[in-house]
């Protein structure tokens, strides 16, 4: 695959913060890219960086196989959806779409027909949105101009930094499936920027994991949520269990006040050695009356909620530890203060570094 | 109890509005008036505004204060504009102590900084004449700056961002995102130091030559010197003068209100 925007050991600081640390990513033709972080971590500057609205102190910034360091915002031919929204309020929907095809200065049929299609392809009827004043549109409309203002000269790239935010949860649910239809409609690059783990794991062909201006992880969803590259990873993506111990001698596992562990797999684990932390996702262990599967331990119900879907229990296990579960609504339930095994197979466990 | 204070608050209002307007109402009256007299209707008639709008005098002071109004407004705004958009590149230190400096030239008495100019002109010995009128009405330009700056606050930086990343450069950006955007802040800030350079008296009194008259300054000088009180012309220019500053105080807070 192509690869579009390139950047190589790229740094940034502001005053004496570090928002961007050594980071190196390729982003590949017609990806949907994420870069999916807690706030602060850098991802934003990142963007603004690609962008051209900030420049790195050091490192190589290249967009399709030109080098773009130097090169002022305007001449990036890339575009940018902002966190809020960036509409300018003295132009209507039209002249708002219509802004970077006339500072391109092209001819005024073709600006109308342009304008008119993409409006189209947002689902938003011309005749109903074009003349429409920036301040009658709701959120997810505003959005959606954002989205084709950006579009309609066609970037190379298309960045998008946490579009959905502002928005309520079914409309950002519904936003996520139209991102989704258009990226591979137009077939655009597109990097997209945000903190939330799940909209990132629903949207993108791969994600890049950052905390503190570093890149932790770099890899497709399923590669990130069932082999997390160290525990922020495993913290952050999801829900996990996280138990520190010691990887021993004789290859198993070993947690203080437990019985030692079996991680098979050892690629995914290879060079983990000494002080690691253990990850298990909740809905990988299951709940027995009697010890069953390659790793069990004992533990007490400490609590228990019913969430539709599952049920979410928290076991207490050797005086110390407590586990979450998730367990199937259909199979048995179990009290409170109820004695219970836990067991997991070998290879749903995954061996992490602090 | 309650019905007792609203109505007192209605009662003190309508007197505190009456202080005010009355005066100006009377004058308004006085300049339809017959006679020649303040205090006895003579019936109605149009005769001092024939008089005043016919007498070259009065008519060169109305183009006086009109042109340097505008001429101080246009510079003002333009010198504001480079000022409200310069000083982000200033340390905030140097931008505080400036901005200081501006307020000043607000908050000091009017008397004060017309003395001072006067002096200023004298010993540089620039020719006291219109020139010297504007450039001292200029002094008032931080008015505009003002109102700029508060524009500038309300209005957050993505939309410049959005535009450059959008394909227009640096000057596009300016000329078709920033100025029209700052448009409600251009013309109220206009608006106000209009207003203010339309009024003044004794700065221009204290920077103008001889023989340069402004409206304020007809009117003191058709009091004054012949010493027999106000002729009805002057309440009829006066009546006119109060017009325009209305009308131009009911645009500003009509723009205002856009900030």
């Amino acid at each position: 695959m192509k690869n579009e925007v390139i950047l190589q050991s790229v740094s940034k600081s502001y005053d004496r913060i570090q928002a961007v640390r050594d980071v190196s990513l390729n982003i590949g033709g017609n990806e949907f890219f994420s870069i999916l972080g807690p706030s602060g971590c850098g991802k934003t500057t990142l963007l603004r960086l690609v962008a051209g609205l900030e420049s790195p102190d050091s490192g190589v910034i290249s967009i399709g196989d030109r080098v773009v360091n130097n090169l002022p915002p305007h001449k990036r031919e890339v575009g940018l959806v902002f966190q809020g929204t960036a509409l300018f309020p003295h132009m209507n929907v039209f002249e708002n779409i219509a802004f970077g095809l006339r500072m391109r200065s092209y001819p005024k049929g073709e600006i109308r027909e342009r304008v008119m299609e993409v409006l189209r392809m947002m689902n938003m009827p011309p005749e109903i949105f074009a003349h429409k004043r920036v301040d009658q549109l709701s959120g997810g409309e505003r959005q959606r101009v954002e989205i084709a203002r950006s579009l309609v000269f066609e970037p190379r790239v298309l960045l998008l930094d946490e579009p959905l935010g502002p928005l309520d949860l079914k409309i950002r649910q519904k936003m996520q499936q139209e991102l989704k239809r258009i990226q591979r409609m137009v077939g655009t690059t597109f990097i997209y920027v945000t903190h939330d783990q799940t909209e990132a794991l629903i949207m993108s062909d791969r994600i890049a994991v950052m905390n503190r201006g570093e890149v932790l992880q770099v890899g497709t969803p399923e590669e990130i949520y069932s082999s997390p590259a160290n525990k922020f990873v495993a913290d952050f993506i999801g829900e996990s269990n996280l138990i520190e111990g010691e990887v021993g001698e004789d290859g198993l596992f070993h947690i203080d006040g437990l019985p030692p562990i079996m991680v098979s797999d050892m690629d995914k684990n290879s060079g983990v050695r000494g002080r690691a932390f253990l990850c298990i996702r909740p809905e990988k262990i299951s709940i027995y009356a009697e010890a069953e599967h390659d790793n069990s331990v004992s533990g007490i119900v400490l609590d228990k909620s019913y969430v539709g879907t599952h049920v979410v229990y928290r076991v207490e296990v050797g005086d110390r530890y407590v586990f979450t579960v998730y367990s199937n609504t259909s199979s048995r339930s179990f009290r409170l203060g109820e004695r219970i095994s836990l067991g997991w197979r070998s290879s749903d466990g995954v061996l992490v570094k602090g | 109890m309650r019905r007792l204070g609203d109505l007192a608050l209605k009662v003190y209002v309508a007197l505190v509005l009456a202080v005010l307007y009355i005066p100006l109402f009377a004058m308004a009256a006085a300049s339809f008036n017959h006679g020649r007299s303040l205090l006895r209707w003579e019936g109605l008639s149009l005769e001092w505004y024939l008089r005043a709008l016919t007498n070259d005098r009065i008519l060169t002071a109305l183009l006086n204060s009109f042109w340097v109004a505008s001429a101080v407004s246009l510079l003002a705004v333009g010198l504001a504009l480079l000022a409200a958009i310069s000083v982000d590149k200033l340390s905030s230190r140097i931008r505080t102590s400036l901005h200081n400096i501006f307020y000043l030239s607000i908050i000091v008495p009017e008397i004060a900084e017309a003395l001072t100019l006067a002096v200023f002109f004298i010993s540089v010995n620039a020719p006291l004449g219109s020139a010297t009128v504007v450039l001292g009405h200029l002094v008032w330009f931080p008015l505009v700056y003002v109102v700029l700056r508060a524009r500038m606050a309300g209005l957050p930086p993505t939309y410049e961002e959005a535009a450059r990343v959008l394909g227009a450069s640096g000057f596009r950006t300016f000329f078709h995102v920033t100025l029209p955007l700052l448009g409600p802040g251009i013309v109220t800030g206009g608006l106000l130091i209009f207003t203010w350079s339309w009024d003044s008296f004794i700065k221009t009194q204290f920077t103008r030559g001889p023989g340069f008259e402004t409206l304020p300054v007809y009117i003191w000088n058709a009091v004054g010197g012949r010493g027999r009180g106000l002729s009805p012309e002057v309440n009829a220019v006066a009546t006119l003068s109060i017009i325009v500053s209305i009308v131009l105080a009911v645009l500003y807070s009509r723009y205002r209100s856009r900030l």
